[in-house]
């Protein structure tokens, strides 16, 4: 593929960015695994803070790139679409990080039978976040990402139905109120990535329709 | 030297340069491919160009269309220049090119040498500018979409290639509307013999190209906004297909509209998106221009002419 200079210091951005975005997730699973299966709190301050770091390199990474945006030539309708796709892909990170030190700051103890329900939650909306960041680099690339736009979707509906089996698990078991509130608050959090992922998505395909010409 | 009696004709070249940059640049300032200035520079630089290496034909043309005297000339420069007035403050879009036949043709008729053929010819290029200028726009669209679609580049490449096109295009642009135009502007002065054809060239085109010079920057983006509402690469087709249809009948002789042949292209981008470009108003107030302009230009420069004969 052709690629003139200034366009390959943003194109070498972007996988950066997205590469950062991948570590994140990847301590991310980590610590949430870790999470649930009850494990001490304690050792998992290094994976939140690796989290931690990945999502701060992403972000100022982000802001380089729409720095560099805004200074090399661009079409302002691409670049105006470019920058609302790089601000939502900004919460996925950022919701890492905030599940993270949510479930460490409030020390939250997920009760084990909701154990291999929540690692499926957690299992899935982690592939759909990969599967969104991928298609955010086949984006720039313009390959075809409508096929992958429509399985993150289909995902986002099988979470949403795990998440409200959860949620009523939770209000049915035999715990204080708070703590019900406290976990349901949880399960809904990590939902929502497949939430962000399919909002994502429908940038992409409003971008990429934009552009056929 | 400048003589004096052509300065109605090089107000006629100023307005002309200086209405018809705006159609012909604006999307590619108005989408950040080309700073204002590089694209007065480009636009000043093509219409000399264009009018140097494109004009016979039209010079040619209009000098069948009637014979003229110094004082004929001299009538139909001020007739075109009191038009271009009169229409703006009607706040009728007025196609300067038209203005300059109009007043030729009042000018033949005072004195009895209509050239019907060559009148009628002129009629049916104003008629089939826009149509020819949307049928362009309508064929090419969707080759070229193609082509763009299929090109292995990033998004970032492909946005460079479009503004790379579009400057090419609006280059082209500017090219053809130096070689309709000069003639428009300038031939009287040639058909009269106070100026050989090289002097005329060079004094119209360096009148459209200071008017190219001084297009403020305001009417650059506003044009240049309302095309490229459409996008980018619309907008890039649809200055092509307007500059080939200006540079086709730069080809037969007849100078024409350019902001004509850009409604009528953005018409052929409409009917190719199945979507409303223009409204029933924009085509409306063409048609009322493309009869009042020719008719006000003729009617003053035929008073004009008749009244300098009988008081002289």
């Amino acid at each position: 593929m052709f690629l003139w200079k200034k366009e390959r210091q943003i194109i070498d951005k972007i996988e950066s960015y997205r590469h950062h975005i991948h570590e994140c997730r990847n301590y991310f699973l980590q610590a949430i695994q870790k999470f649930i299966s009850q494990e001490t709190f304690d050792p998992l301050e290094e994976l939140i803070q690796n989290v931690h770091v990945h999502e701060s390199k992403a972000d100022d990474i982000r802001r380089d790139i729409e720095q560099m945006l805004y200074n090399k030539a661009l079409v302002p309708e691409s670049r105006e679409d470019i920058l609302y796709i790089l601000e939502s892909m900004d919460a996925l990170p950022n919701s890492f990080e905030d599940l993270c030190f949510q479930i460490s700051l409030q020390r939250i103890e997920f009760p084990k039978q909701l154990k291999s329900e929540l690692l499926l939650l957690v299992d899935k909306n982690i592939i759909t976040a990969e599967k969104i960041t991928a298609t955010f680099i086949d984006f720039f690339y313009r390959k075809n990402i409508l096929p992958v736009v429509t399985e993150i979707d289909n995902s986002e509906s099988e979470i949403d139905k795990i998440e409200r089996t959860l949620i009523r698990k939770i209000f049915m078991m035999d715990i204080e109120k708070t703590e019900k509130l406290i976990l349901s608050g949880i399960v809904g959090k990590i939902s929502s990535i497949s939430d962000i992922a399919q909002t994502i998505g429908d940038r992409l395909v409003i971008a990429v329709t934009k552009r056929r010409f | 030297m400048f003589p004096v009696e052509t300065a109605g004709s090089v107000l006629l070249g100023w307005a002309v340069g200086r209405n018809d940059t705006a159609h012909i640049f604006g999307p590619a300032v108005a989408s950040q491919s080309l700073r204002y200035f590089h694209a007065l520079l480009l636009c000043a630089l093509f219409v000399i160009a264009g009018s140097f290496l494109g004009s016979q034909a039209a010079f040619h043309t209009l000098a069948s269309l009637s014979s003229q005297s110094v004082t004929t000339a001299f009538a139909a420069s001020i007739a075109s220049a009191v038009t271009i007035f009169v229409m703006t403050m009607l706040r009728l879009p007025a196609s300067l090119s038209q203005i300059a036949i109009g007043s030729i043709i009042g000018i033949s008729i005072a004195q009895g040498q209509v050239n019907a053929t060559g009148l009628e010819t002129v009629f049916a290029c104003w008629g089939f500018t826009p149509i020819m200028a949307a049928c362009i726009s309508l064929l090419i669209y969707k080759p070229v979409a193609h082509l763009f679609n299929k090109l292995p580049v990033t998004i970032f490449g492909q946005d460079k290639i479009i503004q790379i096109c579009l400057v090419g295009t609006c280059c082209y642009a500017a090219y053809a509307l130096g070689a309709n135009n000069v003639a428009g502007v300038m031939s009287v002065f040639v058909t009269s013999k106070v100026l050989p054809v090289l002097a005329a060239v060079f004094i119209g085109s360096m009148a459209i190209a200071a008017g190219a010079l001084m297009c403020p920057k305001q009417s650059m983006f506003t044009v240049g906004s309302k095309l490229i509402r459409l996008d980018p690469f619309s907008a890039m087709i649809v200055v092509f297909s307007a500059a080939l249809t200006v540079h086709f009948f730069a080809f037969v002789g007849v100078p024409v509209s350019t902001s004509q042949a850009v409604t009528g292209a953005i018409l052929g981008i409409g009917i190719m998106k199945g979507m409303q470009t223009i409204r029933l108003k924009t085509l409306l107030m063409m048609f009322v221009g493309w009869l009042c302009t020719p008719a006000v230009a003729g009617v003053l420069s035929f008073l004009l002419i008749t009244l300098f004969l009988q008081y002289t």
